[in-house]
Order: C-alpha cells, then sequence, then structure tokens
C-alpha cells in the first residue's frame, strides 16, 4: 500500500478497527508523515466534538400535542391520571372500517372459568359457579363498576363469572400481598409488572366489550386472560410460601 | 456492554432515576398518562436533539411527537429487559428512518465528493462552537450524515449501522470516514 493509500482507513485507526499488522504498519507510516498524523489529530477532534454534543430540548412545548394524539387529558402537577386507551384504538379501528360482531360468553367458556376456579379455589367457588351456570342463558350483562382496583375507573364487569374469578384472583392477591416482604425486591418489581401487564389487557378487553359485547376475540382473550392472571397468581402464591 | 450512548447514559444515571423510568414505564403501559409524561420529560432532550440532528430543525418537533406517540403504542412491548432510555432510543432511531423514508428523502446514496460546508462561519469561540459544530452536522450530506451521527454522537456501532440502514459495514465506514473529513475541514476554519 503507497504511502498514503492509509488515508481512507485513518477513521478506522481512530476507532481501533484496524487489525494488529494493520496497526503497526500504518503507526510505522505515521512516524513518518506529518500529513496524516495531522489528519489522525484531526479526525479525533471531530469526534471528540461529536460526543461533546449536549442535547437540548425543544424550544416549543411538545406534549399538548403528544398528548392529544394518544387521548390523554392533561395532567395536574404531579398528578397521574389513568385513561382510557380505548377510545383512542376504537377511533382508529373505526376509520379503518373494522367491524365488530355480536356475541357472547358461550357456555363452554364459563365452564373453563368454573374448571379453573375449582382447582385454585378449593371448589366452593366452582360450585356456586356451577350453579350459576345451571340457571343462566350463557348471556353476560354488563355492569359499571371497577374490578381491578386502581387501574381504570368505570370498566364495566361482564357477568357472574367475572365476578368468580374476581373473587379467587382477590383470594390470590391477598396471599402474595401478605407474603411478599420475603421476596426479594428484584422479584417483588417483575411480580408487579408482570401484573400490570395482565391488568392492562383485562382492562382494555373488558372496556372493548363494554361497547361490543359479543365480539368472539373480545370474550375469548378476556377469559384467556383472566385464566392467566388466575395461573400467574397462583404460581406467585406459590413462590411466596416457599420463601 | 456498551452499544450506543443511550445505553451507557442510563447506565450512568443515578440509580433513582433507572428506577423512576421502569416504575413510570409499567405505569403508562398501564395507560397512566401521568406516567408517560413524566417519561417524556426526562427523555426529550435527547431524542430531540437526534430528530433535529437526523432530520433537521424544520422536522425535529414533528418527529419527535411521532417518536413519543409510537413509544405509547409499543409500551406493551417494552419487556423491562434493557433500559427504558435504552429502548425508548431505539424506538426513535426507527421512527426517524422510517420517516426519511417515507419522505423520500434519500440516504443520498453515499454521494463521492465534499459538499455544502460552504457557508459555514469562521471558526467560532466558546459556545459558539458546539452551535456551529451541530450546524456543520446538519449540512452533510443525508446518508453520511446519519451514520455519522449514529455512530459518532450515538455511539452505534457499524454492524448495527448497517443492520438498520441497509448498507455493507464498509459502506458504514467509508461514509463515516467521508463525514469526519468534511467536519475536519470546517474544524481548520
Amino acid at each position: 500500500m503507497s504511502d498514503h493509500g492509509w488515508t481512507d482507513r485513518l477513521s478506522e485507526y481512530v476507532d481501533g478497527e484496524l487489525s494488529a499488522d494493520e496497526r503497526q504498519q500504518l503507526e510505522a507510516h505515521l512516524a513518518e508523515c506529518q500529513q496524516c498524523s495531522a489528519v489522525v489529530d484531526d479526525l479525533r477532534r471531530v469526534l471528540a466534538g461529536a460526543q461533546a454534543l449536549e442535547d437540548r430540548p425543544p424550544a416549543d412545548d411538545l406534549w399538548s400535542g403528544i398528548a392529544e394524539r394518544i387521548g390523554a387529558t392533561r395532567t395536574g402537577a404531579g398528578g397521574g391520571e389513568v385513561i382510557d386507551l380505548e377510545g383512542h384504538r376504537r377511533a382508529r379501528k373505526q376509520a379503518a372500517g373494522l367491524r365488530e360482531r355480536r356475541f357472547s360468553f358461550s357456555l363452554p367458556q364459563l365452564v373453563a372459568a368454573s374448571l379453573v376456579l375449582a382447582v385454585f379455589s378449593g371448589g366452593s367457588a366452582w360450585l356456586a359457579l356451577r350453579a350459576q351456570l345451571a340457571s343462566s342463558e350463557g348471556q353476560i350483562a354488563s355492569t359499571p363498576g371497577m374490578n381491578q382496583s386502581g387501574l381504570v375507573s368505570g370498566t364495566p364487569r361482564s357477568s357472574f363469572a367475572d365476578e368468580k374469578f374476581g373473587t379467587a384472583i382477590a383470594e390470590l392477591q391477598r396471599a402474595m400481598d401478605e407474603g411478599r416482604e420475603r421476596l426479594a425486591p428484584e422479584t417483588v418489581r417483575t411480580i408487579e409488572k408482570n401484573l400490570w401487564t395482565i391488568n392492562r389487557a383485562i382492562a382494555q378487553a373488558r372496556r372493548a366489550l363494554a361497547e361490543d359485547p359479543s365480539s368472539d376475540y373480545l370474550n375469548d382473550h378476556l377469559a384467556e386472560t383472566m385464566r392467566q392472571k388466575l395461573e400467574f397468581l397462583r404460581q406467585t402464591s406459590a413462590l411466596v410460601a416457599a420463601s | 456492554m456498551d452499544w450506543n450512548r443511550a445505553g451507557v447514559r442510563t447506565l450512568t444515571q443515578h440509580q433513582g432515576t433507572l428506577a423512576l423510568d421502569a416504575d413510570d414505564a409499567v405505569l403508562a403501559a398501564a395507560g397512566d398518562a401521568g406516567a408517560f409524561e413524566r417519561l417524556y420529560q426526562r427523555h426529550v432532550a435527547r431524542i430531540h436533539s437526534l430528530a433535529r440532528r437526523m432530520m433537521g430543525e424544520d422536522l425535529a418537533n414533528e418527529v419527535t411527537q411521532d417518536v413519543f406517540v409510537r413509544v405509547w403504542e409499543k409500551l406493551a412491548t417494552f419487556r423491562g429487559d434493557a433500559a427504558f432510555g435504552t429502548w425508548l432510543y431505539r424506538v426513535a432511531v426507527n421512527v426517524i428512518l422510517g420517516r426519511r423514508k417515507k419522505l423520500g428523502i434519500r440516504r443520498e446514496r453515499f454521494v463521492e465528493g465534499d459538499e455544502a460546508i460552504g457557508r459555514l462561519s469562521s471558526q467560532p469561540v466558546g459556545s459558539e462552537t458546539v452551535v456551529d459544530f451541530e450546524s456543520a452536522i446538519q449540512r452533510l450530506p443525508g446518508g453520511a450524515r446519519d451514520i455519522f451521527v449514529l455512530h459518532d454522537v450515538e455511539g452505534y456501532k457499524h454492524k448495527e449501522i448497517a443492520g438498520q440502514l441497509g448498507i455493507t459495514e464498509g459502506t458504514s465506514k467509508s461514509q463515516l470516514h467521508r463525514a469526519r473529513m468534511i467536519l475536519r475541514e470546517y474544524l481548520d476554519r
């Protein structure tokens, strides 16, 4: 390679990306070439200048536009307000021309839920659910109220099955809460994060169901998500008990 | 693993700030707009600066808003296996590159030859240096600018840049060198 054939590779040298042999050859060249040495110095100054750049916030308030696009209301100082994501997402779905069918919780879904409850709650809740299943038509009436504490206000409930899930969930949640101090903080954080994710999915499915209670997908999704929450709480309670 | 400046900065923040980000990310994922606004306030300077450097002043505000709206939509996919700032930054780069593509801004197919530093002032003093250096970066040819910002300003490696821009590592290296040589001319003035 000619003496100044190294010019195009000087950045690689500055970044430490040459092989050992190449670096050795180049350094031998630099020892004798002021021009290339000067270029290397300048390249290092450019890199240093880039790394020294400070971030600065926008001159304008951009949050208002963001809040409007995500469907959030402006919060007060230091406050946090839970918002309805479904309003925003529903608007997008309507714009895309999605149609939602009318449906209701099927009898098999309610039976499946009752089996889960039998496993987790020792049977008493299952017996009560079975009695209600026997007298129901498998339809779900939405009633307003909040089930997932601290998450969303005004979230509609779906059915008596929902209430039974809620009872089993609450019992397991209580067992977990009572024993959480025995767990490592990192474990508690992971558990809480996972619960937030599951609760969010449940809350969103409920809100969407309130608008279209007959949606196949939403009914299935809610039932499955609540089963997942029960399973998660069961496993977590077992972890607490073992700690 | 130090794979980008966002990750490095986040890792060097006070532990309380990391915990705040993690907690607010979980709350925001559950629909808490107040928590999301807190995340926005902590990270907007970095995101806006990236947008400004890669898209220019005119589009920086709009692109910054696009980034945060996308982040809000994707919060459910944030697994917490990286710091929130790192994940946010990754989303920002993807949004910016997608926006450039959508606007039909060519990534300069890596033109040869120096361009367009012409109107820069003579070498400034003090804080003016930073402003002019930023101006110089924005005048780089588009593709070289992307690579320079991602590599030298934000700390990406060539392999990552190549993957994001759909180019070879060799092209990334040569264009970085081209950008530095142009900016070197500026430093010499």
